[in-house]
């Protein structure tokens, strides 16, 4: 797995948030990215998932241009956003099953029974995600990460809400996924949480990538 | 494996079947409007043949614009859009399946109404085959307007207001077009006589669905 990103700019109404951004991930590679609130670090993340479009720039996963009309690069990322990404109107294995199935990753219900009943939301397979705690919409995240293939998940706050054991379930699904070569940029507030799981430390600052660590 | 066109439709409709709120409040919209105009227009004494289409076309118009609303806010409840924006498929699938339920659910809407229509302002038309047809021409063109303005508005902080505004300056010559050959339906006019109207919507069905189906994926993003 390689990605990059290079010379991304972005603003809003003409307030630049990124500047000529470069950014290089090689496989097994985590990254964390901090920053102050409103430096861009979601805007960022969103870029790079394929949510939103830098003015200018350019991109690639394993080659593949990220920017482009080809969508299949998506494939290979996996976004952990600040809100469910889901539907609140439809249980939570009904939106696992859509997510696993819009990336053609096609996974046994026991299978996804075993990994929800992982991360403690067993008991709560039936209930609509629009009932879920800010936690429990964590460790939604959490199974969609372990369900899925992926090489690159890009995961946003990802301590936000989560009580201790919540804490102790991503920390190991983290080490799991780095055992199994998997890269991550992480963006947090939690710079603890940042030092325990990152190599390479960036800080966003002024729309720049400074390396801190 | 499933194609992603038939995954999308079965999660609009799943959805809609759970909680049934664009169908039924196009139903009850539509049922609304038309007890107000069965009691405005005196029968005996007003040509109602003569404005029925108009009225049909615009109550459909609009229990269109409240079902689509509704649709669309459900995307922004806990942003299930980004999940299908960041899945790998092509995004033309979201507004195709979008077009295709919507294409759908006005002609539930008008399994439901064109009866009341018949029944409280004496609409015969309805057991015309050819209203029929041309009731799924005209879904399938607004339906395709609709979602392309929608999706223009999806970020946008006055976004219903954005809908209205472009989208019934834009459907006007498919609703013009709609209440021109229902009326040429409902006097039993023959069909090539009126066909100039159809082609019109087919024109604007086709013009939208390519355009939503290539333009999607830029609409859609942040």
């Amino acid at each position: 797995m390689e990605f990059s990103i290079q010379q991304i700019c972005k603003s809003f109404n003409r307030n630049p948030v990124l500047k000529n951004l470069n950014l290089t991930i090689q496989s097994n590679e985590s990254i964390g990215i901090i920053g102050e609130n409103g430096s861009g670090k979601t805007t960022l993340l969103k870029i790079i998932s394929g949510l939103m479009r830098p003015d200018s720039g350019h991109g690639s996963l394993n080659n593949l241009s990220i920017f482009g009309s080809d969508y299949n690069y998506r494939k290979d990322i996996c976004y952990w956003g600040h809100q469910s990404d889901s539907y609140p109107n439809m249980t939570v294995f009904e939106n696992i099953s859509l997510f696993l199935q819009l990336r053609n990753d096609m996974k046994t219900e026991e299978q996804i029974y075993s990994i929800l009943e992982l991360v403690g939301l067993n008991y709560s397979k039936y209930q609509l995600l629009g009932e879920f705690s800010a936690g429990m919409i964590q460790r939604f995240h959490i199974a969609r990460l372990i369900l899925s293939s992926w090489s690159l998940a890009i995961i946003d706050e990802p301590t936000n809400a989560l009580d201790e054991s919540g804490l102790n379930l991503l920390n190991e699904s983290i080490n799991s996924f780095k055992k199994n070569q998997k890269s991550l940029i992480i963006s947090s507030h939690n710079i603890h949480f940042i030092q325990q799981h990152c190599q390479s430390i960036y800080q966003l600052k002024n729309g720049n990538l400074e390396i801190v660590h | 494996m499933t194609s992603p066109l038939l995954i999308l439709i079965k999660k609009e409709l799943n959805q809609e079947l759970r909680n049934k709120d664009s169908i039924l409040s196009m139903a009850v919209f539509g049922l609304s409007i038309i007890l107000i105009f069965s009691f405005a227009f005196d029968m005996s004494e007003t040509n109602v043949n003569s404005i029925l289409p108009g009225l049909i076309w615009l109550t459909f118009m609009f229990t269109f614009i409240i079902g689509l609303s509704r649709n669309f806010t459900r995307e922004k409840e806990g942003m299930g859009i980004s999940l299908l924006l960041t899945s790998p498929i092509d995004r033309g699938y979201i507004f195709l399946s979008k077009t295709i339920v919507f294409t759908i659910y006005l002609f539930i809407s008008q399994l439901c109404l064109f009866p009341l229509f018949y029944l409280f302002l004496g609409f015969s038309a309805i057991t015309y085959w050819q209203l029929w047809a041309l009731s799924l021409l005209v879904n399938w063109a607004i339906s395709a307007l609709g979602v392309v303005i929608s999706g223009l508005g999806f970020r946008s902080k006055m976004g219903d207001v954005l809908t209205a505004l472009l989208f019934f300056p834009l459907a006007s010559p498919v609703l013009i077009s709609a209440v021109k050959s229902t009326s040429a339906i409902s006097r039993g006019i023959k069909f090539e006589l009126y066909s100039f109207w159809c082609m019109l919507i087919l024109s604007f069905a086709v013009g939208f669905t390519v355009l939503g189906m290539f333009l999607f994926d830029y609409i859609m993003e942040e």
